[in-house]
């Protein structure tokens, strides 16, 4: 950088920009509600297995009675049908014994939650007792007047109380409950609060843990899972009570595995606070040096052993110094903040999926249980994951960092699949293979890259946020989206690809009206869509960096692509469903009207290949030729050209051929293209990683443009030449 | 006033007479800490709290609680320093000769003139036992010396 002083052009010293990192809320807040709903989600686990040793032998008579009303009412199971009629009456013969058991299961998450909040509201008192705390006496006023107005300072009406520990206490930290929070402060310390060097910093650490809200989420997460213990310790009870074992093998290992797994997620979490806690401090102080000193001065020395490293509390003290330095080294999601995040969701899926399934059997809503259990889960894993990317894609804007997130996915989908192998909801009694597991890489991979490549697009606008620092709450809502749909889909699909693989569905029926099943799936691109394209409207005019994302400094611009423009990328992707929609027109004249109905079938499989494959073409290309952002605008040119295909083919079969005018069947056809398009895109976005560290920005929208007709024109031309051919 | 709570009170006095120069801070909490110590003097030089959740990862420890053990080992080093005139005073007499023995900065505490001092030598031995004590009690050694050059401070020397 240089500045021309009268004639003698001065180099400035080069510095690195320091993100205000807190703008955005830290993932680790999901990933604290995922763990408490992990945990409480094995009181289900428990419920169950309490209620098969209790009504296990009533509800298996209540089994056997169903079945043998089921085989009276429908004696001929050889079709299809009958099974389905022989099934309903068999579920709703069942279902108040379902519904006893969904209860059994209900009852045993809330009774670690129950549990959970008593220890939780027992802590305080047990800590002052183990740690034999006491007030601090009045020849100690001064340190507490300190106290109250650092409070203030950082916006906390009620500071918390001052307490001192044992002569040997030698941390600080803060404990109690909403509105009665405690400051246990070393003696040591206490004594020394005349001198700000010392006692600030570390106040100002642990009061940013309050306004942070660290307290009730680390200690509620703490309590559950003390909760969570003797829970788990029931069915031993109960095997022991009858005298039965066979299930305990299984059950304990898995269980103690969970346990020793949320521990470590715990800590983990906790170690990701800090950082947040020592930035927030520095943030308030004005300067991030004398907590720097504190720490290098009076911090436990670390540890020799890696695993202690590992199960510590905090980050080592080079760590800390070295984010409190540059904030911008901080990692949205790690490798093992996805694994926790995959892991926790991988748990609480089936868990909840299968009490929901015994509880709604039989009612209207039991159709939706795998959209249900995507709307609970998946915003808590937006929250854990997404919302994280995000802030990693804002910290980038500033430092001009491309942080690969190939570890977030890997984390995820290994965490994933760590969960699902785990098989905590059936304790290994389940089918060995099942689709879950390609659907599960796919899935979530798409998910981390969605979200991922759509935080890197609106990071890009990050001057004309709407809304400023507060706009997280759209982005927190499109990842909450993202994920869902990817958690149901990661539900669904499996069921889909069995009973076609088993023969209840056929392929035909798959892609014609099994993608109906799909087809809810249609919204969450046109979601993704309205914010990438709102988006790329706001980053169009290059202002600087906003002051709520820097921590101090000078004005500084930031680093983030302008082009392509919105209006010639979804140009390209209307062109490329107009090439779709005239390929359709081609063949027909090529090959004349439909003969009989085989052929009408086969006509309407090739429009669905048409459309959804020149939408997947120019979606492909967007994501190879515009690194990181590519994900989000992906769905610019694959969107229009999706619909615009879907569109115009029927549009064009109706008006240009003579064919009825069914506006639902225009819709069921559009629709359609834009869920093959969209699960087709989500297999490919893992593309982006390999683009993703590329050095260019900017990408004329005219050659997105150019490359989305030209690659549309040649699928459609190879699809259409393919299908002639093949005639 | 029983012999054992007596010398606690002397062990307490010369400390905090040596923690006014080493530490004149924690001087604020001295009686209760002293009085936490005596209780139970390993309680008290033990780290406690470490790790805490939603903590800072300090590591700052109280120079009180060792400064009471140096001060036991200095009393016991001075009883020996001086010898037979222990066994003269009895134990009664002990304390008082002790006492006389205390100063801040240059004037004695306890009465006037100082009839009583420690020689050099004596001063240095007792100082290198303040010194092996404060390390033994894994304090850092400039903290340690300090610490042990208080102590002598704290007591009359002739010469």
């Amino acid at each position: 950088m240089t500045a021309v002083t009268g004639m003698t052009a001065v180099t400035s010293p080069s510095f690195r920009l320091r993100p205000n990192v807190l703008a955005h809320p830290s993932p680790t807040t999901g990933r604290f509600l995922l763990l408490i709903a992990a945990l409480l989600s094995i009181g289900l686990l428990v419920g169950n297995l309490i209620h098969n040793v209790v009504l296990g032998a009533s509800w298996a008579d209540s089994a056997r009675a169903c079945l043998a009303r089921a085989n009276e009412a429908v004696p001929d199971q050889a079709l299809v049908l009958n099974r389905i009629a022989h099934n309903d009456v068999m579920m709703a013969c069942l279902a108040p014994a379902d519904r006893t058991r969904a209860w059994f299961n209900i009852a045993g998450a809330l009774l670690i939650a129950v549990l959970g909040l008593a220890v939780l509201l027992a802590t305080p008192v047990y800590i002052r007792r183990r740690e034999k705390l006491r007030v601090a006496g009045e020849r100690l006023e001064g340190a507490r007047e300190r106290i109250r107005e650092l409070a203030a300072e950082v916006g906390i009406a009620k500071p918390p109380k001052l307490l001192l520990g044992r002569a040997g206490q030698r941390d600080a930290f803060v404990f109690g409950l909403p509105g009665r929070y405690y400051l246990v402060l070393p003696t040591a310390l206490v004594v020394r609060w005349k001198s700000p060097a010392y006692f600030d910093p570390v106040v100002r650490h642990e009061l940013a843990h309050l306004k942070r809200h660290d307290v009730p989420l680390a200690w509620l997460a703490s309590a559950v899972w003390v909760a969570a213990v003797p829970v788990i310790l029931l069915p031993l009870v109960t095997s022991l009570i009858r005298w039965e074992f066979s299930i305990l093998p299984p059950y304990l290992w898995r269980v103690a595995l969970f346990m020793v797994v949320i521990w470590l997620i715990r800590r983990q979490a906790l170690r990701s606070r800090e950082y947040d806690a020592d930035l927030h401090a520095a943030r308030q102080s004005g300067d991030w040096r004398p907590l720097t000193a504190v720490l290098q001065m009076a911090t436990v020395a670390p540890a020799k052993a890696s695993w202690r490293r590992f199960i510590s509390n905090h980050p080592t003290v080079a760590q800390r110094v070295a984010v409190l330095t540059d904030p911008g080294r901080v990692r949205g999601v790690s490798v093992v903040d996805g694994l926790a995040g995959g892991f926790l969701t991988a748990v609480l899926l089936p868990t909840i999926s299968g009490t929901l399934g015994i509880l709604l059997t039989k009612t209207p809503v039991y159709g939706y249980i795998p959209q249900i259990v995507a709307l609970i889960v998946g915003p808590i894993a937006g929250l854990a994951i997404g919302v994280g990317l995000w802030r990693q894609a804002m910290i980038d804007s500033v430092t001009g960092q491309r942080v690969w997130p190939g570890a977030a996915v890997l984390g995820f989908v290994a965490g994933l699949l760590l969960g699902h192998w785990s098989k905590l909801d059936d304790l290994g009694l389940g089918s060995e293979w099942s689709f879950s597991v390609p659907v599960m890489i796919i899935m979530g991979a798409a998910a981390v890259l969605l979200s991922a490549g759509t935080g890197r697009l609106w990071a890009d606008a990050v001057s004309r946020l709407p809304g400023g620092p507060k706009s997280w709450w759209l982005g927190f809502a499109l990842n909450a989206l993202i994920f869902a749909a990817a958690l149901w889909l990661l539900q669904w699909l499996p069921v889909l690809f069995t009973a076609t693989s088993s023969g209840g569905l056929s392929i035909d029926t798959l892609l014609i009206g099994g993608v109906g099943l799909v087809t809810n799936v249609v919204y969450v691109p046109l979601a993704g869509l309205v914010v990438a394209a709102s988006t790329m409207m706001r980053r169009q005019r290059l202002l600087p960096l906003p002051k709520w994302m820097l921590e101090g400094g000078p004005m500084a611009w930031p680093l983030s692509a302008r082009e392509p423009r919105l209006g010639l990328v979804l140009l390209g992707g209307v062109g490329a469903g107009a090439i779709a929609a005239l390929g359709t027109v081609a063949y027909r004249l090529a090959v004349g009207t439909p003969v009989d109905d085989a052929d009408r079938i086969g006509r309407y499989m090739l429009w669905l290949l048409l459309g959804s494959g020149v939408a997947i073409g120019v979606s492909f290309v967007t994501l190879v030729v515009v690194p990181r952002s590519g994900a989000a605008i992906g769905l610019v040119t694959g969107l229009p050209a999706a619909v615009v295909a879907g569109f115009g083919t029927t549009a064009l079969n109706t008006f240009a051929f003579g064919n009825i005018l069914d506006l639902g069947f225009w819709w069921q056809t559009t629709s359609s293209m834009v869920a093959f398009w969209f699960l087709g895109y989500l297999v490919l976005l893992p593309v982006t990683l390999v683009v993703w560290p590329a050095s260019w920005r900017d990408v004329p929208g005219w050659l997105l443009a150019a490359l989305s007709v030209i690659v549309s024109g040649v699928v459609a031309l190879s699809v259409v030449g393919l299908a002639i051919g093949l005639r | 006033m029983g012999a054992v709570e007596d010398d606690k009170a002397l062990i307490a006095e010369l400390t905090e007479l040596a923690l006014s120069t080493a530490a004149p801070d924690e001087l604020v909490v001295f009686e209760e800490t002293a009085e936490e110590y005596f209780a139970d003097p390993q309680a008290a030089l033990t780290a406690a709290g470490k790790d805490s959740a939603v903590g800072f990862g300090l590591e700052l420890a109280m120079i009180t609680p060792v400064a009471l053990a140096v001060g036991s080992a200095v009393v016991q080093a001075i009883l020996t320093a001086l010898g037979d005139r222990v066994y003269q005073m009895g134990r009664q007499g002990v304390g008082n000769l002790m006492r006389r023995l205390l100063r801040r900065g240059s004037q004695p505490i306890h009465g006037q003139g100082s009839e009583i001092s420690l020689s050099p030598d004596q001063a240095r031995f007792v100082r290198q036992v303040a010194l092996d004590r404060a390390r033994s009690l894994g304090m850092p050694e400039g903290q340690a010396i300090m610490l042990a050059d208080s102590f002598v401070g704290a007591i009359v020397v002739n010469g």
